[in-house]
């Protein structure tokens, strides 16, 4: 059951063919330590059958989507290339996300940054913080990338509480992860609207990456919490999934023994 | 067995793969959506006119009929769940000269349908003009025409998912009818005092009740509709049975409770002077002028949505037959800006605007009906073939049951209906056969067709 060499973390990202928006080279360079599901999807109105659409549309496709493949593994990233003609990409996004196992999904936005250095986590409370630890651990590799956890505070929760509940023992277990302590900054902070705050403050960052809170990734992009976060923010947002029960199960093992 | 996850997935990296995006819902409103829009809004008049209150007889024998095909077609789909439906089946276990008679006969028959569901359409606008004393700007046929030239365009141009506003007329129209046939069924049983109109149950006598069958029998085209979409449909063994058979049985039920109330509350001769509208004078009869307001706009709606989804269909058949060749292969491009198959859709546009300005609702009914219950006999005999010669790879999840008595009966019943329809008809039908065969003999004698895959 133990593997010698763990594997990456893995993130999906998903790009529509044949004309894909640029991503940002930053990005492409700070996920190069992950493994990559590139997922190319094709929209096929309901008039079309998506076959139909594949068989003129499918080489054009794959050339479209090996080429942003190949900008990923010149970075250095392992590459998972899935190409889907579909009427419905959040069915796309989600069935391919449980397949590949994915533990976040990128939310690109149009940014122009060669380097990515400033990551900005907000937490919602130290469970939440388990599963995104490894995740930024395995993100940020590279050990030139600062990460700052935020914490909003609950209603009647003191900003030393938070640092004592929350955001050292985040902390903690993000240095256990092997981040370096020193690249690490927390900030505890009080406001009536969290989404809001999160949005303002990421404007100071160059990718903000948190966790889910419904376990699809349709909620990630439709009416849940991280969606107006999603929709406002001026950075690109990863959001990682919530735990499989499979990661439930392993991580049951991992503390009997 | 198929594994239903096992469906969507073809993870081989680099290979395409092709979503599976209509769940059950979905599925339900595209049979039940292409199905009420004739049998409630554009029969009973027609219906009740000819076979008096035993028209909900009439409807009753065909409900059993597409019952009995539903589920031999269930069982092809689970063990096909491809694009192409009736085609795909007969096509492999018939040969291509059958397959190519009911590939085309199916796109035809949409295209029949879809002009009758058009003028239907016509009529329901129309009738709104008149209650809203709007002097009409155009004749019904000119009125069906011009929706025909919409639909035909939007189909083409439209890159806006319409599945949703599917699945909301559908659910609209469910609400509209619930509400109708539970008020208007306990006025017709005098649960409110209401005299019931005295009648003959058979005024007509008894043959009647199977011509009226074999004309209304446009009511049932819709189930099969849904295996033509097959390879789209999601967790497809589970879904592609429950959709066929539910929204054959929900239109039945729904069917013979309005032959049943309208012809309690208006009597047949009323019903059959109203003509295509006639449930609007139900409603009115029942709630007054809400509920001819609301039966009017449920007419637009169901015509409306019962039209488009023929056509969506009939280009999905002139597909399905392109990719096996037997059609020329320029009528599957895709039009890269709008990413529709312009051609095909122009294939079902252009003669549906042709039958309208022919005109004669009961003949384009009876012809749409002729062409799909050539298909549903074949579709029963192919069940009686592959069951028997038990091909590689024919594995379906679902078994149609009281095998080989269904789809006996399915095959018998479907060509016997046939024989009760107009001379007219069944001349215009035959023809339409034979020159699919002749087309078949002059373009595609050589092709053939690959064995099932699953």
């Amino acid at each position: 059951m133990t593997e010698s060499v763990p594997s990456p973390s893995s993130i999906l990202v998903d790009v529509e063919l044949p004309d894909p928006e640029p991503l940002a080279p930053g990005l492409t360079e700070m996920l190069s330590s992950l493994r990559v599901v590139l997922l190319g999807w094709y929209a096929v109105p309901e008039q079309t059958s998506p076959e139909q659409a594949r068989d003129q549309f499918g080489d054009e496709a794959r050339a479209a989507l090996a080429e942003i493949a190949q900008d990923f593994e010149a970075a250095g990233a392992e590459v998972t290339p899935r190409l889907v003609f579909t009427g419905d990409k959040f069915d796309s996004l989600g069935r391919i996300s449980r397949e590949e196992h994915c533990d976040a999904v990128l939310v690109p936005t149009p940014m122009d940054r060669d380097h990515l250095r400033r990551v900005l986590v907000p937490l919602r409370g130290l469970h939440n913080a388990r599963r995104i630890a490894p995740f930024v651990a395995d993100l940020v590799q590279d050990d030139t990338t600062d990460v700052t956890l935020l914490h909003i505070l609950e209603e009647d929760e003191t900003e030393d509480a938070s640092r004592a509940d929350v955001l050292e023992p985040a902390a903690e277990m993000m240095r256990e992860h092997g981040i370096d302590a020193g690249l690490l900054r927390l900030d505890a902070r009080a406001t009536d609207d969290p989404a809001d705050t999160i949005v303002e403050r990421s404007g100071e960052y160059d990718l903000v990456v948190l966790g889910e809170t419904k376990p699809s990734v349709r909620s990630i992009l439709f009416g849940s919490v991280p969606e107006q976060i999603v929709r406002q923010a001026q950075v690109p947002v990863i959001v990682v999934r919530h735990e499989d029960v499979e990661a439930e199960v392993a991580e049951r093992a991992a503390q009997a023994d | 067995m198929a594994d239903d996850a096992s469906h969507p997935p073809e993870p081989a990296t680099g290979q395409e793969e092709l979503e599976r995006t209509l769940g059950l819902v979905p599925a339900l409103a595209i049979g039940t959506g292409t199905m009420v829009g004739a049998g409630i809004f554009v029969f009973p008049g027609l219906a009740a006119g000819q076979a008096g209150p035993a028209a909900m007889l009439s409807f009753a024998i065909g409900a059993v009929i597409a019952l009995l095909v539903a589920l031999p077609t269930s069982e092809l789909a689970t063990a096909m769940p491809e694009s192409g439906g009736g085609y795909y089946f007969v096509s492999r276990a018939l040969g291509p000269l059958l397959g190519c008679m009911v590939g085309i006969g199916q796109w035809l028959g949409l295209v029949f349908a879809s002009a009758f569901y058009l003028m239907g359409f016509g009529h329901y606008l129309a009738d709104l003009c008149r209650e809203l004393g709007i002097p009409l700007p155009l004749s019904v046929t000119g009125l069906a025409l011009g929706m025909a030239l919409l639909l035909t365009g939007v189909s083409v141009t439209g890159t806006e998912n319409t599945g949703d506003l599917q699945n909301w007329i559908v659910g609209s129209l469910l609400a509209i009818l619930g509400g109708f046939l539970g008020h208007g069924g306990l006025d017709a049983l005098g649960v409110f005092g209401r005299q019931q109109v005295p009648e003959a149950f058979f005024p007509y006598g008894t043959f009647p009740v199977f011509t009226t069958a074999a004309l209304v029998f446009t009511s049932y085209l819709g189930f099969v509709q849904i295996a033509t979409v097959a390879g789209e449909i999601k967790n497809p063994s589970r879904n592609l049975p429950r959709s066929m058979i539910g929204s054959v049985l929900l239109v039945g039920t729904l069917y013979v409770l309005t032959i049943f109330i309208s012809t309690s509350l208006l009597g047949s001769e009323q019903l059959a002077e109203l003509g295509e509208t006639a449930i609007v004078n139900v409603g009115r009869a029942i709630v007054g002028t809400f509920g001819a307001a609301a039966l009017l706009g449920g007419g637009l709606l169901a015509t409306l949505s019962s039209a488009n989804a023929s056509i969506l269909s009939a280009s999905r058949s002139i597909y399905a037959l392109s990719r096996d060749d037997l059609v020329p292969p320029q009528v599957e491009r895709i039009n890269k800006r709008y990413r529709t198959p312009h051609v095909a859709l122009l294939l079902a546009g252009g003669p549906i605007i042709a039958l309208i300005l022919f005109g004669r609702v009961e003949v384009l009914a009876e012809v749409a009906s002729l062409l799909h219950l050539f298909m549903y006999g074949l579709i029963c005999v192919a069940l009686l073939v592959l069951r028997r010669t038990d091909p590689e790879g024919y594995a379906p999840s679902f078994r149609c049951p009281g095998y080989p008595v269904v789809p006996l009966l399915g095959a018998v019943a479907s060509f016997g209906l046939v024989g009760f329809m107009t001379p007219l008809s069944i001349l215009l039908g035959g023809g339409i056969l034979l020159a699919t065969a002749g087309w078949y003999l002059y373009y595609a004698r050589t092709v053939t067709i690959s064995g099932i895959s699953s």
